[in-house]
Order: structure tokens, then C-alpha cells, then sequence
């Protein structure tokens, strides 16, 4: 029975202003990382018969059909399964959740997922003035910004059910930036002390700037493909044990508790049933960390702690180099790059660390199994997957 | 100034509001409430339901002070402005503003009142102020 597995993973190149080669397009940077991530595979463009992408470019016009543009742009022939799931910044778990089915179901056999974005060179953040419908319109007319003000409202929610604070948060940003300033490809190069976090300004209370993930450009490919193809793989496949999905609401004020992240909850429940493994497996968490509240709602929601006790778990260095829990040791979304949907990093710096070919922030003890998280929206949808080194 | 598109979801809340009334639907089935308005009983697809207006009242569920724009231009001189999650006597939850009241008085669980802000010419909107 062939498995479905991962072989090869690529992110793009930030230059020291976080942007992207000069001239480089979204689509570029998806075929440049699709060569270089079918490169460390073994396998090439040719074995390619799926193709999954979503991304925030393009739109309105050919953005809106993402897969067929990527099948033309690559020159993939007549590929036999397709997936543009668009869940948010979860998404690239989404599409690695569905490649496995598909790969396992015979559906396809080598799957690129692939993420592009220049909204840093482009200037492509404005969300002002779009148009007010659906349940947004009203968070709109409020004045809401989004998506940072719906995760303070969340924020504001935890602190005052669970005790949580500031401080809490900020310790979250100087771990990130620890584990930042071990990978050479990090936007930020500096160290960050937590003082520096708790003045930093507030954009929208409790969260100030350096609670907030970066604005980058950036982009990934991941290769899926199956243990039929073993003679082919340079690296030892990695195995999709276990994942789980769901979505929750658009609206922030739709969001059951706004201080417990049921979506996580039941998308690592799933996770953890089909991989039979539980919390006390997992040796590495790559964990979207959008803003730092979204990292202390996920660590609860995953079963790392108690709900409400993710302030005491992420005391004393616990998830900084060194710490006893490694967690998003590429620096995270906070520190490493952020370019608009960030999954798909989550899944590229687990097979590095499970490859054992993280440089520097290599985890000393073996990584066997690491969980990937993604929230998608505001605190809307959410995705896990289990990665292991067995099958 | 507000890109507002009303729809068959929302276009009585807005007509409601207009006439400075608070309006939410509830089933006529279960008695429960339910928001944001919809063209269909928010509570069960296939309920019967009704508009009713609200009492205004209730209690700050979450909010934030906005140091920054969001939604509209109309915000960009109005920093620093707050949004709030209000839990309605009725059990159901708007996003809105808090208006008329200190900063530092803010805080969940709070109980506030609506009130009506004409925005622009078109857009009337319930607002709540500490009680």
C-alpha cells in the first residue's frame, strides 16, 4: 500500500528589508520554489500530477482561479487533481490534509503545494474602505481593524478570563525572536528584549506592534508524493500520521468563547486520534503565531496546557532556544517572515528539523513527530497535521 | 464614505437603525435570539421568525481602544476610538462602539445602553454608552 508522504520543501529568499528579489512576481517565486523544493526531492516538474496553491494575489482577475493559473504558468499537463482551498493562512494544511487523501485514494501521485506573495514590495496591506457585506459589514461600520482588532478582542477576553497579561504576550515575542536570530533567512536581525515588547506602540489594546506578526514578502513549496516513488527521494520521506480540520466563522463576534479556540481544539482532537499519538509525543510545535495571543490560545487548545494555563506554560524561556517545548524554531511569523498566509512555513521548518538540517536552531534531541497548526481569518478556522519520521 | 452594501440579510437592521431601533430576530419556534439579521431564522434553517426590537441594553462581552483606522476612512481622525463585543439582555452579541464615555471606565462586563449615531447621511448606527 503506498503512502503519501513529504519529500522536499523550499521558502523563499527575503532580503534584509524583507522583501523579495527585485522584479519577482508571485508566480516566480512559486516556481522558483517548486525547482528548488522538487530538487531536494528527487523528483521533478515532469511527476507532478497535483497542484495545490492559495494566496491573496491576483484578485480581482486571474487571482480568483489561483490553480489554473499555476497549471499554465508551470506547464503542468492536465493535472489530475486540484485543490485551491482558501481557509486564510491555514490553508496550506488544508491542502496538505487533502493531498494525502488524494494521494492515498489514487487519486494523483506527487502533489506541489505552492504560496506566493509580494505584498511587502507591492504595498498591498490597505484594507480600508472595501466594501461592507456580509456578516463583516458590521464589524466594518464599527471601525474594526482586521484582522488586529479581532484578535484583541480575543485577547482582551483571555486576559480577563484566565489572568493572562502583557507580559505574557511579550515573552511570547522575545522567544520568537530568539529563535529568529538562528535562521540566516529571518527578517529580523536584532535581539528584542521584553521591555522593548511592552513599550512597543499599541495598535489596538492590549496588542501593541510587537505583538503583531511582520509584514513580508515571501512564498514556500512543499512536495507530497508516495512511497511508490521511494527509489527517487534524496531524503528520508516524511509521514503524515495524523490531521484534522474545521472552520468556525468569517466575524469575530460569531466566534463561540472569544477566549478559547475551539477550532484548534477540534482540529488537533482529529489529529491526535488518527496518529494515535497525544501532546506528550510531540517533540517540535510549529504553531501559526499570527499575534502573540494566537500562540498562547493555540498552546491551550492543542492540549500543551490547561485551558487558561498557557501563561505559566510559556514562563522562563520554556519555548525559547533552550527551553523544554521547542516551538516555531524559525522564528515564527513574528520574527522570520510573515507574508500574508503563513502555514505553509509551519510544514517546511518541521521536515527541516525532522531532516535534522536546521543549521544552527537545530533541536538537539531527535525530532520523531511534530505537530503543524495553521488559524486561518480571525481565530476562524484551523487545521493540524502530525508529521513524523515513521510511518 | 462607508462602502455599506445592504442586502436581504441585513437590510431591515439598517432600516431599523435609521429609525433609531435596535432590531434583532427570534425565532418564533424555540423564543431564541439570534444575530448578525438574516434573510432565514439564524437559530435553525427552517424556523419560522420574527423582528422584535431589542431593550438597548446589556453588558461589554470584549472591546478594544483602536489606535489605528480599520473598515473606512471615516476612521482616520477619529483614533483613538473603541470597539466592543456587546452581549445583549437578550443573549446575543453586536459589534459596536462605545461612545460618550471615559476610556478608563471601559471595561468586560460593563453595563451599557444603546445609543444612535448618525454616522453619515446613510448610515445610522447603535452605539452604546456606560450606564
Amino acid at each position: 500500500m503506498k503512502e503519501p508522504c513529504i519529500v522536499g520543501v523550499s521558502d523563499a529568499k527575503i532580503n534584509e528589508r524583507g522583501c523579495v528579489e527585485e522584479l519577482s512576481s508571485p508566480l516566480s517565486i512559486q516556481k522558483e520554489c517548486a525547482s528548488q523544493a522538487l530538487n531536494e526531492s528527487g523528483l521533478t516538474f515532469q511527476d507532478i500530477d497535483g497542484l495545490a496553491v492559495a494566496g491573496l494575489w491576483g484578485m480581482p482577475g486571474p487571482g480568483v482561479m489561483q490553480p489554473n493559473l499555476l497549471t499554465e504558468y508551470l506547464g503542468i499537463k492536465y493535472p489530475k487533481w486540484l485543490d485551491g482551498t482558501n481557509t486564510g493562512g491555514s490553508a496550506f494544511l488544508f491542502h496538505l490534509n487533502h493531498a494525502y487523501l488524494a494521494i492515498k485514494n489514487g487519486l494523483c501521485d506527487n502533489v506541489l503545494i505552492l504560496y506566493g506573495s509580494t505584498q511587502k514590495s507591492n504595498r498591498e496591506r490597505n484594507f480600508l474602505n472595501r466594501p461592507a457585506i456580509y456578516s463583516s459589514q458590521f464589524d466594518m461600520i464599527a471601525g474594526l481593524p482586521s484582522p488586529v482588532g479581532a484578535y484583541a478582542l480575543a485577547a482582551q477576553r483571555h486576559m480577563y478570563k484566565y489572568g493572562s497579561s502583557k507580559q505574557t504576550l511579550a515573552e511570547i515575542a522575545v522567544s520568537a525572536r530568539k529563535w529568529a536570530l538562528l535562521n540566516n533567512n529571518a527578517y529580523k536581525k536584532e535581539s528584542l528584549t521584553k521591555e522593548e515588547v511592552l513599550s512597543s506602540p499599541i495598535i489596538c489594546s492590549p496588542l501593541g506592534k510587537l505583538d503583531c506578526c511582520l509584514v513580508t514578502d515571501g512564498g514556500g513549496a512543499i512536495v507530497v508524493s508516495n512511497t511508490n516513488f521511494k527509489e527517487a527521494f534524496k531524503l528520508h520521506p516524511i509521514f503524515i500520521r495524523g490531521f484534522g480540520e474545521t472552520s468556525s466563522h468569517s466575524s469575530i463576534n460569531y466566534m463561540e468563547d472569544m477566549e478559547i479556540l475551539e477550532v484548534a481544539r477540534r482540529s488537533s482532537k482529529l489529529a491526535y486520534q488518527m496518529s494515535g499519538l497525544n501532546p506528550e509525543n510531540i517533540d517540535l510545535a510549529m504553531i501559526y503565531d499570527s499575534f502573540t495571543i494566537t500562540v498562547l490560545m493555540s498552546l491551550e487548545a492543542l492540549g500543551f496546557c490547561e485551558i487558561g494555563e498557557g501563561k505559566d506554560f510559556i514562563q522562563n524561556n520554556n519555548i525559547g532556544p533552550g527551553g523544554n517545548f521547542p516551538l516555531n524554531t524559525n522564528g515564527g511569523g513574528l520574527s522570520y517572515c510573515h507574508p500574508g498566509m503563513y502555514s505553509i512555513f509551519t510544514i517546511i521548518e518541521a521536515c527541516r528539523q525532522i531532516w535534522g538540517i536546521s543549521g544552527k536552531r537545530q533541536i538537539k534531541r531527535s525530532v520523531d513527530n511534530a505537530i503543524c497548526h495553521g488559524t486561518g481569518g480571525v481565530l476562524s478556522s484551523a487545521a493540524s497535521v502530525i508529521l513524523s519520521k515513521e510511518r | 464614505m462607508f462602502n455599506l452594501i445592504k442586502d436581504i440579510d441585513s437590510y431591515e437592521f439598517w432600516k431599523g437603525a435609521k429609525e433609531n431601533r435596535l432590531l434583532i430576530q427570534k425565532s418564533t419556534l424555540s423564543n431564541k435570539f439570534f444575530l448578525y439579521s438574516r434573510s432565514y431564522s439564524g437559530v435553525s434553517a427552517n424556523e419560522p421568525f420574527e423582528w422584535v426590537e431589542a431593550s438597548g441594553k446589556g453588558v461589554i462581552y470584549s472591546y478594544t481602544i483602536s489606535n489605528i483606522a480599520g473598515g473606512s476612512e471615516f476612521y482616520i481622525k477619529k483614533t483613538p476610538y473603541v470597539i466592543a463585543s456587546i452581549l445583549l439582555e437578550e443573549g446575543v452579541r453586536l459589534m459596536s462602539n462605545i461612545v460618550d464615555s471615559h476610556h478608563s471606565e471601559i471595561k468586560i462586563g460593563k453595563k451599557v445602553k444603546v445609543v444612535f449615531k448618525e454616522l453619515t447621511a446613510e448610515v445610522t448606527f447603535p452605539c452604546f454608552k456606560i450606564i
